[in-house]
């Protein structure tokens, strides 16, 4: 049903979430027995289904737990005619952040779940911003917007951190 | 540590990659996903049975006092980390209620682990991780009230007879000796008799004395 392969990349994106690796083990392990339970009713992308059940049940984990709203509080909302004045997010985009993995570690941990999120869609599992918009269930310009001020957040975070070596 | 910088995206890439299930893990779900696709979930009907002997009862209240006694002149000791580790997987899987899983039942008879008796509704079972260990957490609710979380893992050595037993959280725990290689850690709450998990411990490991 599902390989090594893909059991993984839904293992990632849990934690791309929760950035708990025991926390995304108990999500991805629930949301396998509620795609059991539904298998009969034939899911159209099983994939999909479980991604979707996956950032289901941590919604429903930061609501019991009270934790902060996965939803990082900035305003993201753009009007589509200021669509064009954002630069195209392209293979190449972001790419003059250079990070190493200790800085990528402590930025992982920075994020909200739902920046985290869109970085891991966008970066590790290389979707467009469309389908991280109907993943996320945004609006296009919504992830649009939200990659940008992450870009600019990024890149202060990692100056500040290069001024500081510099400094000491 | 790594001083290579990468661009932003391969950067983030090789950190997710670190990230892969264990051969235990990926083994635990591919059993979930073979097994059948209907999970169990045990509507036990909660018809009573004797379930206590009174002697019982009197020998489990004076084990209990002689206990309060012990805390109150040597202070409470401090459970150990795999009672921690549990406490914090009860805390997170608070939210599931999938009843006895069809793999966690396969599970217990593969382990010669007898099925919890009738009347206590099982609410969740899982395979879990305490102390980055394999185990098996199974949530079960008293017939009239309290629950009680039953860890089965490997036998650790960590805990000695001494740290068989405590209190935390508002929970009683116990743990209790299986066999060489399996134990079983009990975490019960207040408002859980304690006659209700002798009734289970005596019911699922009739051949262990606990």
């Amino acid at each position: 049903m599902f390989n090594k392969d893909e059991l993984d990349k839904f293992y990632r994106y849990a934690i791309s979430l929760s950035k708990n690796g025991d926390l995304a083990y108990d999500l991805l392990q629930s949301a396998i027995e509620r795609y059991l339970r539904k298998a009969g009713d034939s899911i159209g992308n099983p994939n999909a289904y479980l991604r979707m059940v996956i950032r289901n049940l941590f919604i429903d984990h930061q609501r019991r737990n009270k934790i902060v709203p996965m939803i990082s509080i900035e305003n993201n909302e753009i009007l589509d005619s200021e669509l064009h004045l954002i630069e195209p997010i392209d293979d190449r985009f972001m790419d003059d952040i250079l990070m190493d993995q200790q800085e990528i570690e402590l930025l992982t941990k920075s994020l909200a779940p739902d920046e985290s999120e869109l970085l891991y869609l966008w970066a590790v599992e290389e979707y467009s911003t469309s389908e991280i918009a109907v993943i996320t269930k945004q609006p296009k310009g919504t992830v649009l917007s939200k990659l940008h001020r992450l870009k600019i957040r990024i890149r202060q975070q990692v100056s500040e951190t290069t001024l500081s070596i510099n400094e000491t | 540590m790594s001083q290579d910088k990468q661009p932003l995206k391969q950067a983030l890439k090789n950190h997710y990659f670190n990230w892969s299930l264990t051969d235990e893990q990926v083994q635990q779900l591919q059993l979930k996903l073979d097994a059948n696709a209907e999970s169990e979930i045990n509507t036990n009907e909660t018809k009573e049975q004797p379930i206590f002997s009174r002697s019982k009862y009197l020998w489990l209240s004076s084990m209990a006092a002689s206990l309060m006694i012990f805390f109150i002149l040597f202070g409470k000791p401090q459970s150990p980390e795999l009672v921690t580790y549990a406490y914090s997987d009860i805390k997170k899987d608070a939210i599931f209620h999938n009843g006895l899983d069809k793999t966690i039942s396969e599970w217990l008879g593969v382990k010669n682990i007898p099925p919890f008796p009738k009347g206590f509704n099982i609410e969740m079972s899982k395979f879990c991780q305490l102390k980055q260990h394999p185990a098996t957490h199974i949530r079960v609710a008293g017939i009239t009230q309290g629950t009680a979380h039953f860890f089965f893992h490997q036998t650790n050595s960590d805990l000695t007879p001494k740290m068989s037993r405590g209190f935390e959280n508002d929970m009683n725990w116990r743990v209790i000796k299986l066999h060489e290689d399996l134990s079983v850690l009990v975490i019960y709450s207040q408002d859980m008799r304690e006659q209700a998990i002798q009734h289970i411990l005596d019911g699922m490991l009739p051949e262990i004395n606990v």
